[in-house]
């Protein structure tokens, strides 16, 4: 099972997920998951708003932007969006690692 | 320095390329397109189980054509020497298929236990049929 997260926000819980379509649009938009180090001010919006196409493609950038930056703990959310979105990837070659469920009181993981 | 420039690059692709490469080997093992890019990503973990299964009962399948075809060739033999005596015939081929399912070999079983409780039936009423012969000779 695909790991998500459930991200409550304002009465409405959304659901972060990737699928291998999701990352290649991702992708093609110019994310380098390579460069989430060296520039994270760029690419770390990127991944959470790339998180959102798969469930919600319709909400907009600016409202998805608005969602990250209320989000507390963005570390680890971010953590676990980054295996998240290699998922897709490993399960390709391997079996998935089954420690990514950790969540906190704002965000949960789930399998879909 | 000069240690740090011979440091071999590793060539990074991006996931896309890596989804592009791989795609088309799980078109042939049954994906299609919306299960491979738009569901479950773990699904394709299922899949290749599934061609491992494939594989597998097509190798035994073949083995088992082999043994069939090893039977036949076996029944045939016979006539196939050339220094065969006039009048050699080809042995009967298998007159049913090998069992292979645990009902198949358990039906086998009891049909072969039968048929020796039958062979052995018929060979008691032979020896009672031949003394009850003797003795009537004898009393006569």
């Amino acid at each position: 099972m695909a790991t998500t997260v459930k991200l409550p926000y304002e009465g409405t819980e959304y659901i972060l997920g990737f699928n291998r379509e999701t990352v290649k649009r991702l992708e093609a938009e110019g994310f380098v998951p390579s460069e989430l180090v060296t520039k994270p001010m760029t690419y770390l919006p990127m991944l959470f708003r790339g998180a959102f196409y798969e469930f919600h493609r319709k909400l907009k950038p600016e409202f998805i932007s608005e969602i990250y930056i209320a989000q507390r703990d963005k570390d680890k959310l971010i953590e676990v969006l980054a295996q998240m979105y290699n998922e897709p990837l490993s399960e390709l070659f391997d079996e998935p690692d089954e420690d990514a469920d950790e969540g906190n009181a704002h965000w949960e993981v789930s399998k879909k | 320095m000069g240690s740090e420039q011979e440091v071999t690059s590793v060539e990074i692709t991006s996931h896309t390329e890596q989804f592009e490469k791989h795609f088309p080997y799980y078109l042939a093992m049954g994906m299609n397109y919306d299960q491979f890019w738009r569901q479950d990503v773990s699904l394709v973990r299922a899949y290749r189980q599934a061609h491992q299964i494939r594989k597998q009962e097509a190798n035994e399948m073949l083995w088992l054509q082999g043994k069939y075809f090893y039977e036949a060739l076996g029944a045939i033999s016979p006539v196939l020497n050339a220094f065969a005596k006039q009048g050699t015939h080809a042995e009967k081929y298998l007159s049913r298929p090998f069992p292979i399912t645990v009902e198949d070999r358990r039906a086998e079983e009891e049909r072969i236990s039968k048929l020796k409780r039958e062979a052995f039936k018929a060979s008691l009423m032979a020896f009672a049929d031949q003394w009850q012969h003797n003795n009537s000779k004898g009393g006569e």
